[in-house]
């Protein structure tokens, strides 16, 4: 990450402009403002002082043989448990992994706000279909309007953008590479890095009423850009049941200010997808584009 | 054991013991009028709204889940309560005026206007991040705790604000060598 050259002066500024003179944390005056909160809290101890104590009901428990093997049997049970939830993670990551990987369709909504030109962000939204037998097509739309069909052929180590408007298509032969560093083009294989790199665990949450758990990670080498990435922080969100991806959302900052936001949402997996998709159809009226 | 923790003060706060609280309070009242700042560009209502913060977070801390998240949460609570402020009171958070940054910049105050009016030009997320940082100088540790963020995106973001604020600033004339 490169800092801003001699930015002391800016530090000192800016210091000086919203630098807090003094913020008083006195909370004896907050408690005499605020009785009722207080009251709310403080009743917890009385409720939490009639059940029976945890030392009280082991002694009783206890007193039983039976009992006792039960109870060593729960320690054990509870060691395991909170082992596999080492750092808060319910999810076995690896094992998602391995289901975005064995995925043989999916579809999702990708949408790429850039926000280089704040004046003037350009939203491109594409409706992604996989498949590890077809490849991958994209119906591509930017600020609201159709732009074009891309279709990743690597097995016939092709890409072709047919533009309707335009009436024009754009062929681009593709290397071995070229492949290898798109990773197939796909958004299975950005998944699998941002899991396979190292990630902080931020927890459960819920979206579209599922539960999820996500990671987060800070690498620009995770994702391309169409400028030279410096800075990039990603999400992912895994739905906790099914162990597979809900949502992936990166930040993603370029070395000459650029600005951009990803985010990849509806994901359906393994869903039957007709193979016409996929079929290249160049009306005869569209002439190559240069 | 760190019975210090805010795991710790969390769970006995859950319990009903109010000096827990009271801890956090002291802990995270003043990363919380930052924040409430950085929505409400008015010291005073943000000090206000701290305040209402933590009556929220008093009532329910027993919703709280996540006790290891208790500075994430307090801070969902805080943008919340500062937008309800601003819903309530119509309140325009840069009430500065527009011919402010077109003007030649001289004496000290006029300079802090524009550097304030460069803060608030920043989008939301930035902007908590700039005045929780230059507030009460919190380190990045502790900006990523209560942002919940890693300290790497931390660093990354205030770098990237910090080249917007100055490249707005250099739009404005604003010499960086005279203070």
């Amino acid at each position: 990450m490169k800092r801003p050259e001699n930015d002391q002066w800016l530090d000192k500024a800016l210091s000086e402009t919203i630098g807090s003179k003094e913020t008083r944390a006195d909370f004896e005056q907050w408690k005499q403002r605020h009785p009722e909160a207080v009251a709310m809290l403080t009743s917890r101890a009385d409720r939490h002082a009639t059940l029976p104590s945890p030392h009280k009901i082991r002694r009783i428990i206890m007193k039983s043989p039976i009992t006792k093997v039960a109870a060593a049997a729960v320690i054990v049970l509870a060691v395991v448990v909170s082992m596999s939830q080492i750092g808060g993670s319910n999810v076995a990551w690896a094992e998602v992994a391995q289901n975005v990987d064995r995925a043989l369709t999916y579809t999702c909504r990708v949408r790429l706000r850039d926000r280089t030109r704040e004046e003037e962000p350009l939203d491109i939204e594409a409706v992604v279909y996989g498949s590890t037998d077809h490849g991958q097509k994209q119906n591509v739309g930017m600020n609201g309007k159709l732009l074009k069909h891309t279709y990743f052929l690597p097995a016939e180590k092709v890409e072709i953008d047919v533009m309707p408007a335009e009436k024009q298509y754009r062929r681009k032969l593709l290397t071995d590479d070229d492949i290898k560093k798109r990773g197939g083009g796909d958004m299975r294989e950005t998944l699998k890095k941002c899991m396979a790199f190292k990630h902080k665990n931020l927890g459960r949450d819920t979206i579209d009423g599922k539960d999820v758990e996500g990671i987060e990670v800070y690498d620009p080498n995770l994702c391309t850009a169409s400028f030279t990435v410096d800075s990039l922080t990603a999400q992912l969100w895994v739905d906790v049941k099914t162990n597979l991806p809900v949502l992936f959302r990166a930040e993603i900052g370029g070395t000459k200010g650029e600005e951009a936001i990803l985010k990849a949402e509806k994901f359906q997996w393994n869903v039957e997808l007709d193979p016409s998709i996929f079929e290249l159809n160049i009306p005869d009226d569209y002439t190559a584009a240069e | 054991m760190d019975l210090n923790s805010d795991t710790q003060l969390v769970e006995a706060a859950q319990n009903g013991h109010l000096e827990s609280f009271g801890a956090l309070y002291r802990r995270y009242h003043s990363p919380m009028v930052a924040l409430a700042y950085s929505l409400l560009a008015d010291r005073d209502l943000a000090e206000d709204a701290a305040q209402e913060v933590f009556a929220v977070a008093c009532r329910n801390i027993g919703n709280l889940k996540s006790k290891e998240r208790f500075a994430a949460w307090l801070a969902g609570i805080c943008r919340n309560v500062a937008r309800q402020m601003l819903r309530a009171k119509k309140i325009k958070p840069t009430a500065l005026s527009d011919d402010y940054a077109a003007r030649n910049v001289d004496d000290t105050r006029d300079r802090r206007e524009v550097i304030r009016r460069a803060v608030w030009s920043l989008r939301e997320a930035e902007r908590e991040l700039i005045v929780l940082r230059y507030f009460d100088g919190f380190s990045q540790a502790r900006i990523s705790e209560v942002l919940n963020l890693t300290p790497q995106a931390v660093n990354g973001r205030l770098v990237r604000a910090k080249r917007k604020i100055a490249k707005y600033l250099k739009r404005n004339s604003f010499d960086g060598r005279r203070s």
